[in-house]
């Protein structure tokens, strides 16, 4: 089948400015013009102009040192940057307007019942050991995720499979125990492993994707190559990437600058005017994206146990704020978690949670037998360390507190420590959080950890919600669904077990040279059709 | 000589032992381990247990000293949590970085220190030896990380000299790793060379007073000649003392000047150790370094014997 390879431009950076996010942004809330602006039309007509250099050596800064190679068993952001999408492959694709286009599935079909899927697979892909890929791949990657001796964060995706059908060797069918309409949507989590060599996946893993593995060096670098066999011809054009992790901030930036780096995730907002302005340098924007920062709190700590009191915090914290000051404009106020864009946003239900407002605060804690923040002493704002803008989001909040009367203590956490506080051992009264995930169908919001049913970091049970989740993860008719999830919706509003401050739009920050990188809001970072001008 | 050596040695075991259970005890008690780290927040206690049996962390603590301790002495210091690297590998490369950090480190105080103590010391009490001092003051308070980002700034980001980060071996290519290497040695050491010149500059003043050096120049010797053949050896006595007790905190400044420099060495490795909770590394890192630290008193205190023939020791034949 013929695929239209979009050929990269030559000269301009490929995203469109800030500027032109915002304004488009603001056409976002009646829900129009975000989802043509995010197929990018003038993208592809400058598409046919340069030809692309093939080879070279690309050095990308990253935020977080990889700890982990398997894809089954990290969530970690960095490695979305990294391996995710440059070693590995998944069965379907996504484009930037959400459409799922095929990858290592050529086509798929729906059963009428809706009870499971029949995947056509790609023939003749490789696997850098050598090995084809086939239906017996497929069938191992789902065996291995939902294998609890893994413990892999991935097996929620998974869950409703039951069986994995096999009836040659490039077809596969999965058995639903319900329908599963978002199983697409899964699917684009599920990295696709082979069991040859699967013993060697923390150390040298093994996937189709356009580069393999080379070496890993740590806390210094990670290598990856070009893969000679891989699926899509001309592709990749790099010779090589090195990822290497830059933790500090700064640091980062300076690297870029001096040319030791060529391309940088996460750039701080407060330097992209200075990027901008730089003319050896581009400043590389998504559009939106579903990744969210957020405010967890604990349902089941004394100070936090009342509904009303939780209402109060969310219209205690100003949004706007923290998205003009902290964020520098690189993300939207948010209150529910799917962004505008996506079809299941219930806006009479959302957005009149969208408000900062003081006084609704006020009375809703003297409702709540707290007048004047009385009897709310002792919360303990978390906020995990590395992350400088959800401090500031902690920091915000407890100054939206003062002036409600209340006194609250920021504290901020190494990683290990943060964890054991939120999730092993909860006890904690509310956390800052940050969600970087691509989801695309709103049922896969609810896999999540924050909002999964079953165990969520809340520790919100509800017996309404579980069941319409469930609900609305089966029923096939979007209209259906659309009314299940602005049930859903109502509930989290009234019941508020944590809430959103903003969604995120990524920033990146590369030399002009580099070309074709569209990170897309998706948070799929892919490299094949990047390359390095002369 | 030789028996002063032995015991000494010796006395590395207590030190070692002690060193092991405290390190041991303050990274298993503290709250999260490996598990939390690598689960983060999807951490429910069903999966934190199979991830704590998977990484051997559910076992009682002195089950666990015990048998980290016998794997030690076997000259095995285990293996990383994350990633299954052999901790004496991984030691192995990241000290190498650091012990040619705090080398070329103490080098650079030292040509530094010797060039203004020496100057300092021959015009004492003038205009130069006032601002040599306070130069000397400036240097000993800049705080390393605000100074390691200038040097960047300043020297790869404005004047494109020298590159911002990254280490090469020296084996690979040694005039990139000098070039790698001088920043972060100069932000690193720079400190030490203000006391270093004051070590020396009153050393050298004392010296030049006392009578050996009066009789040395009523020979009819050169001033150089007495400097340098006479009194710098004796006012090395406490440089040197310093100097073997400032690599415990040239070690402590390579953890800033390795995260600021993004040099993969026992400071970033001790670093992310302790933040993934991946305790072999931590204790494999903590008792290298320890040992090196007491080797390096041991050292110390044999440069005195070489230094002043009237040092003897105790017991020593």
């Amino acid at each position: 089948m013929t695929r239209e390879i979009a050929m990269p431009t030559g000269g301009q950076p490929l995203a469109p400015t800030r500027r032109d996010i915002l304004k488009f942004a603001a056409l976002a809330g009646t829900g129009a013009g975000l989802a043509s602006f995010a197929a990018p039309m003038h993208r592809d007509a400058a598409a046919l102009q340069a030809t692309p250099t093939v080879g070279g050596s690309l050095n990308v800064g990253v935020a977080a040192e990889l700890k982990v190679l398997d894809p089954h068993i990290t969530t970690l952001a960095a490695y979305a940057t990294t391996l995710r999408f440059t070693i590995f492959e998944t069965l379907v694709e996504a484009d930037d307007a959400g459409n799922y286009i095929p990858s290592l599935a050529e086509s798929w079909e729906f059963a009428d019942d809706g009870m499971s899927i029949t995947l056509n697979l790609v023939q003749g892909a490789m696997f850098h050991n050598g090995k084809e890929f086939s239906a017996e791949d497929v069938a191992f990657t789902i065996e291995r995720i939902k294998n609890p001796e893994l413990s892999s964060q991935f097996a929620p995706q998974v869950q409703n499979v039951t069986a994995v059908e096999m009836p040659d060797e490039y077809t596969v069918v999965l058995q639903f125990a319900a329908p599963t309409p978002a199983i697409l949507d899964y699917l684009l989590n599920v990295q696709i492993v082979t069991e040859q060599d699967i013993d060697l996946i923390g150390e040298r893993p093994i996937g189709t994707g356009p580069f393999e593995f080379a070496e890993w060096a740590l806390n210094d670098h990670i290598t990856v190559r070009k893969f000679a066999d891989y699926r899509q011809p001309g592709l990749p054009l790099l010779d090589e990437i090195v990822f290497r992790p830059v933790l500090d901030v700064d640091t980062r930036l300076t690297n870029l600058q001096a040319g030791s780096l060529d391309l940088i995730e996460q750039p701080a907002p407060k330097d992209a005017e200075r990027i901008e302005n730089d003319e050896s340098l581009q400043l590389i924007v998504t559009p939106p994206t579903s990744k969210y920062d957020n405010v967890q709190i604990n349902t089941q700590n004394p100070l936090m146990s009342k509904a009303l009191v939780r209402q109060a915090m969310s219209f205690a914290f100003d949004r706007e704020s923290y998205v003009r000051d902290i964020l520098y404009g690189f993300g939207s106020p948010a209150v529910c978690p799917f962004p505008a864009t996506n079809w299941a946003y219930d806006a009479a239900t959302c957005d009149p949670y969208l408000l900062f407002d003081l006084e609704k605060a006020g009375a809703l804690l003297e409702e709540a037998g707290h007048p004047g923040g009385q009897g709310l002493e002792g919360i303990e704002i978390l906020s995990p360390l590395g992350y400088p803008e959800l401090k500031s989001a902690a920091v915000l909040l407890q100054a939206n507190l003062a002036a409600l009367g209340i006194t609250a203590t920021v504290t901020e956490l190494e990683i290990a420590a943060w964890v054991d506080r939120i999730a092993t051992a909860p006890d904690y009264v509310m956390t800052t959080d940050t969600y970087g995930y691509g989801d695309v169908d709103p049922s896969t919001f609810f896999t999540r950890d924050n909002l999964n049913p079953d165990t969520n970091i809340h520790q919100f049970k509800n017996a309404d919600y579980a069941r319409l989740v469930e609900e609305g993860a089966s029923t096939i008719d979007e209209d259906e669904r659309k009314q299940i999830y602005a049930q859903i919706l109502q509930i989290m509003m009234d019941e508020m077990p944590g809430f959103l401050i903003a969604h995120r739009v990524d920033i990146f920050a590369a030399k002009n040279t580099v070309q074709g990188f569209n990170p897309g809001p998706l948070i799929r970072h892919h490299y094949e059709r990047t390359w390095i001008s002369a | 000589m030789g028996a002063y050596l032995i015991r000494r040695l010796l006395g590395l075991i207590p030190v070692l032992l002690v060193i092991s259970v405290v390190t041991f005890l303050t990274t298993a008690l503290i709250r999260g381990d490996a598990a939390s780290v690598l689960l983060g927040p999807t951490a429910t206690p069903e999966r934190m247990a199979e991830v704590q049996k998977r990484f051997g962390l559910d076992r009682p603590l002195p089950v666990r000293y015990v048998k980290w301790m016998g794997q030690v002495l076997q000259g095995d210091l285990g293996n990383s949590i994350l990633n299954r690297q052999s901790v004496t590998s991984l030691v192995g490369s990241a000290l190498r970085v650091t012990l040619e950090q705090i080398v070329l480190a103490m080098l650079l105080a030292g040509m530094i220190a010797l060039l203004v103590g020496i100057v300092s010391a021959i015009f004492r009490g003038t205009l130069v030896d006032r601002v040599l001092m306070g130069f000397a003051l400036v240097g000993t308070s800049l705080p390393t990380f605000w100074l390691g980002l200038v040097l960047i700034y300043v020297f790869s980001v404005l004047w494109k000299l020298l590159p911002p980060s990254g280490f090469v071996p020296f084996t690979e290519d040694p005039i990139a790793n000098l070039r790698a290497m001088v920043l972060p040695s100069f932000a690193l050491g720079i400190y030490l060379a203000g006391p270093l010149a004051r070590f020396i500059r009153s050393g050298l003043i004392e010296t030049l007073q006392a009578p050996f050096v009066t009789t040395a120049r009523a020979k009819g010797l050169g001033e150089s000649r007495v400097i340098r053949g006479h009194a710098l050896k004796n006012a090395l006595i406490p440089t040197v003392t310093f100097v073997g007790l400032q690599v415990g905190g040239l070690l402590s400044g390579a953890i800033v000047t390795e995260v600021v420099f993004s040099l993969p060495g026992i400071g970033s490795l001790a670093l992310n150790g302790i933040l993934n909770r991946d305790f072999p590394v931590v204790q494999g890192v903590v008792l290298v370094v320890a040992c090196g630290y007491v080797l390096i008193n041991i050292a110390v205190d044999i440069a005195y014997v070489l230094l002043d023939p009237r040092i003897k020791f105790a017991n020593a034949t």
